[in-house]
């Protein structure tokens, strides 16, 4: 009986490894292992065997049915695994082919730099405000300390529509209204269209600036760099140096002009940059007491600071692009790059 | 304003190179630039500091950044006359009219006169400061006026009449033939230089013609003054005169400066031009000007920078600029202002300022604020807009941004007109976003740009400010349910319940086009459809132009702010759909109604699913909130709205 058990496991064996399919194997496996199979009937004959000789068959019947069990779950899994594939490959698709259309449109490149700038105050606690494109003399001028006639009213190029209305020629005016109507603590962007008798490849008629304002007592000039360095970073990277130059505005004293360092150069001096390793981003200062008191704030109480930037400038910056009218030529071969 | 360096060296020492002294003088506020080969300074000069505009006045700010002294001695002493001869027959009488506009009128005269060219090395330095050299005398003023920053007119004295010059306000009409030979009228405000008989100069401006200084000039009357900046402004502006003297007047000048340069200038032109200078001198002063003292705090200095400069180091750095000390102790500085500065220092802020930019803006350490502003909130229109964007990109739109300046022609009759546009077709504010899309759309269909989908959040002005959501599709196969939905998923997204009606906008096409209103606040919120063909031809675009215009005033009010839970449906709903043919003229909106009547409140929903040409296809949803509704139930209401359907709209049911 020892033989016919290794007799059937190498015919078993061999059988279950040249079967070619699932029924196959299920067929082999019924013929060996089955209720009424060849390997199972030798078991029933255990009883005629003597003692020295049942253990000896019992362990070899048992490797006969393991060895027999684990090449039929092989082959199973083999064919399974046939199958998943032919399966697939079924399937096969090129999935190189177009898609349908890239539907999405997209923000204008004006609208994308202004709402980064917008997020950068935003983390600083800023919030927003608004203002008319049409103003008056007095809040476009004479509030932000440039009384009429003032030399420094050459600064900005005027479109007037009356003797004391004219189009805003900076987002400033917002600074007075925001002030007007609460008191400090102040921290406040005012996004917007300004317009200026310019036109060149450079300089639009119709653009947009980013204002703030930050006002409440006991702010410095050193919390104005702290805020604008930051601002620029976040802009710019981390690792851009910024300066701060001493200059004018009317509305802000001292006042500063924040350059960083050339994005195209890197500082080693370029078209770009004028050869300088500098471009200069924001205009900005400490809120001159004149305009504060402007809005019946006590200078001695209260101080703070303001800034501007041009938002078309920096776009230019960013993206490389040399001639501001493409902005408002609107064409979409140039808007979909942005 | 261009200092040529061999120049700046009659005044100061500048020690460093060409390069590192512009570097310098920028970070202290005064930019400047090396031009012409290393042998120029070009310096921007700021509008406040009208002081700087001269070679004197850049030496002064190089002296504090090199902290030096300036002016060099040498050049003080050119200042002093030399033994001037009594007077023979020149004798001319000044009269100041207005005191106001012209507080201080000096004079000089200097005879026998020989014009001639300048000498070489006027010339050289003329032309690197960017002027053109003309004659001994002329060039002389406009020497010193580079110079000095005062600007002086030599008239010929024998052509002035009557021996008298009288400053005075123009009368209404007068009028002046200026040295460009230019006759202007003159208005009555503006301040005059006459003579006897006619005005021989446009005071601080330009001067006349007849008076110029000539070939046979042989005695020259020399006018030094200074005159009320905003009158000369003003001036200026109204006879669009703009000239080196009045830029300067405009701003300011040195009101001591105007006998020094005075003097000098008379020195000059009498070594350039072999005559002499006259005994004959005019000073004719305002009431006396009181100096200008101004008092600066150690608390205030470290409030405002933020960071302690001590007084001490303050009155240095303000000594150096000329700021002489009165007073000082620990905590306060008394200083007074040096006549060349008291046309921009004023009060506290200025002193702090001149302190800041000498002792370094970068001294001051950046020090990121605590914001404290709890209160702020962002403007409501931003949020709403914002949102809006997103959604419009969200369709396949592209933002567009338009100016706000339009062709008169493309805007009401009404529409707010600038003065002083740059181009008439950039004349008009905006009281429509329809021109702005078609100039867009014909660009870019001109340049092969087949499909257009665009969409711009702007501005109109009617005259009150609106912001407005406008956009156009010119596409292949696109059409008016497009757009509707585009309307309809902006209205989800901003929570607005609408219903549309069809348009009585005179722009769309009728039929094909339709008003949004608000349930909410029964408002017409916009149009959209299909713009009128007279629209494309007067824009020259071919295809079909669907557009939409959407007020966001309108649509704030309109907005369902309050979201409330509504709890899940527990029982099953039963579903059963219904094809019929619809007659001509029935609405689906109307076939809906009429479902939702008769069905009351056992349909929770009913919709169209499918249609062809007139057959269309409606789902009904049945639905109980407290049990599971019968078959018995339903089928009995579902043939009650079969009934109703073809009794109230001849509508044929399909089986």
């Amino acid at each position: 009986m020892l033989e016919q058990v290794k007799t059937l496991e190498q015919e078993a064996l061999s059988a279950i490894s040249s079967v070619g399919d699932f029924a196959g194997l299920e067929n082999l496996r019924i013929k060996y292992l089955g209720k009424n199979g060849l390997i199972s009937e030798l078991a029933k004959n255990i009883a005629t065997l003597s003692p020295e000789e049942k253990p000896k068959f019992g362990a070899a019947w048992n490797e006969a049915k393991n060895k027999v069990n684990n090449l039929l779950r092989e082959k199973q899994q083999e064919f399974s695994a046939k199958q998943v594939e032919a399966n697939l490959n079924k399937e096969f698709i090129d999935i190189t082919l177009p898609s349908g259309g890239c539907k999405r449109g997209k923000l204008h490149p004006i609208t994308q730099i202004m709402e980064e700038l917008i997020e950068v105050f935003k983390k600083l606690g800023f919030s927003i405000a608004e203002g008319p494109d049409v103003e008056s003399d007095y809040y476009n001028f004479e509030a932000l300390n440039i009384p009429k006639h003032h030399p420094s009213r050459d600064m900005w190029a005027t479109f007037w529509i009356n003797d004391e209305k004219l189009l805003r020629t900076h987002t400033s005016p917002v600074q007075i209204r925001v002030m007007e109507k609460r008191k400090p603590p102040l921290a406040v962007i005012m996004p917007g269209r300004v317009y200026r008798r310019d036109s060149d490849i450079t300089h639009s008629p119709v653009f947009h600036q980013l204002e703030g304002l930050l006002v409440d007592k006991n702010i410095n000039f050193g919390h104005l760099k702290g805020a604008l360095t930051a601002f620029l970073h976040g802009v710019f990277g981390a690792n851009k140096k910024v300066r701060f130059r001493p200059s004018y505005f009317p509305f802000t004293e001292p006042s500063a002009e924040v350059d960083v360092e050339c994005v195209i150069c890197e500082g080693k001096g370029c078209r770009m940059c004028k050869n300088t390793g500098w471009l200069e981003i924001l205009g900005s200062g400490m809120v001159h007491p004149n305009v504060l008191r402007n809005v019946k704030l006590d200078p001695d109480k209260y101080s703070g600071f303001a800034f501007g930037l041009g938002v078309e400038r920096i776009a230019m910056l960013k993206y490389g692009i040399d001639d501001i009218r493409l902005f408002y030529e609107n064409d979409l071969r140039f808007l979909r790059q942005f | 304003m261009k200092i040529p360096i061999e120049w700046l060296e009659d005044l100061v020492d500048v020690k460093s190179k060409p390069e590192e002294l512009a570097k310098k003088l920028t970070l202290s506020g005064l930019e400047t630039n090396v031009a012409d080969n290393g042998k120029v300074l070009e310096v921007d000069i700021l509008p406040n500091r009208g002081d700087c505009a001269s070679v004197l006045g850049v030496a002064r700010e190089v002296a504090a950044v090199l902290k030096i002294r300036s002016p060099k001695s040498e050049i003080l002493n050119k200042s002093k006359i030399q033994k001037t001869k009594k007077i023979t027959n020149k004798n001319i009488k000044v009269e100041v009219k207005d005191k106001n506009l012209c507080p201080r009128y000096m004079a000089r005269i200097i005879e026998n006169v020989t014009i001639k060219e300048s000498p070489e090395w006027m010339k050289k330095r003329l032309e690197l400061a960017g002027y053109r050299s003309i004659n001994n005398v002329v060039d002389v003023t406009n020497y010193l006026l580079h110079e000095l920053g005062q600007p002086m007119h030599a008239f010929d004295a024998d052509k002035i009449n009557g021996g008298k010059i009288v400053v005075r306000k123009a009368l209404e009409g007068e009028t002046i033939v200026t040295l460009d030979g230019v006759s202007r009228k003159l208005k009555k405000e503006m301040l005059l230089i006459s003579d006897s008989t006619y005005p021989v100069a446009l005071a601080g401006v330009m001067g006349g013609k007849i008076s110029e200084v000539s070939d046979s000039t042989a005695t020259v009357f020399l006018e030094s003054a200074y005159f009320n900046p905003i009158s000369i402004s003003k001036t200026s502006v109204a006879t669009k005169l703009r000239s080196e003297s009045s830029s300067h007047f405009e701003k300011g000048v040195d009101y001591e400066m105007v006998e020094e340069a005075l003097n000098r200038a008379a020195q000059m032109i009498a070594e350039l031009s072999g005559g002499a200078v006259a005994g004959y001198k005019v000073d004719i002063k305002a009431k006396p000007k009181k100096k200008k003292t101004v008092e600066l705090r150690q608390a205030r200095i470290d409030q405002i920078l933020g960071i302690h400069v001590p007084i001490k180091t303050a009155q240095m750095i303000l000594a150096r600029l000329g700021f002489k000390k009165l007073k000082q102790d620990k905590n306060k500085l008394k200083v007074l202002v040096p006549s060349w500065r008291e046309n921009d220092v004023e009060q506290e802020i200025d002193l702090i300022e001149e302190v800041g930019r000498f002792y370094g803006y970068d001294k001051i350490a950046p020090n990121l604020p605590t914001v404290r502003d709890y209160e702020g909130k962002d403007s409501l229109s931003y949020g709403l807009i914002k949102k809006a964007r997103t959604v419009m990109v969200d369709q396949g739109l592209y933002e567009i941004q338009t100016y706000s300046l339009i062709d008169p022609r493309h805007a009401s009759d009404s529409a707010i007109k600038v003065y002083n546009p740059m181009t008439i077709e950039e004349s008009a504010l905006r009281t429509s976003m329809l021109p702005g899309l078609l100039k867009v759309i014909s660009h870019n269909l001109r340049h092969q740009v087949d499909s257009v989908r665009i969409f711009e959040a702007g501005r109109l002005f009617l005259p009150a400010e609106i912001e407005m959501l406008a956009g156009a599709i010119v596409e292949e196969g696109a059409g008016f349910f497009e757009l509707k939905a585009i309307v309809e998923n902006l209205m989800q997204e901003l929570r607005i319940d609408l219903e549309i009606q069809p348009s009585i906008n005179k722009n769309y096409v009728q039929g094909k086009s339709a008003d949004i209103i608000s349930k909410k606040t029964k408002e017409t919120l916009g149009s959209f459809g299909k713009l009128v063909p007279e629209i494309q031809e007067l824009w020259d675009i071919k295809p079909e132009i669907f557009a939409f215009e959407i007020s966001f005033d309108k649509l704030l009010p309109s907005i369902q702010s309050k979201i409330k839970y509504v709890p899940l449906q527990k029982f099953p709903k039963v579903e059963r759909d219904l094809s019929m043919v619809v007659p001509s003229g029935v609405a689906s909106q109307q076939i809906i109604d009429v479902i939702k009547k008769t069905g009351g409140e056992m349909v929770e929903e009913t919709f169209l699913f499918d249609h062809y040409k007139d057959s269309q296809a409606y789902r009904i949803y049945f639905r109980d909130e407290n049990r599971t509704l019968t078959s018995d139930e339903v089928n009995q209401n579902f043939e009650l709205i079969i009934k109703a359907l073809g009794a109230e709209l001849g509508v044929k049911i399909r089986q």
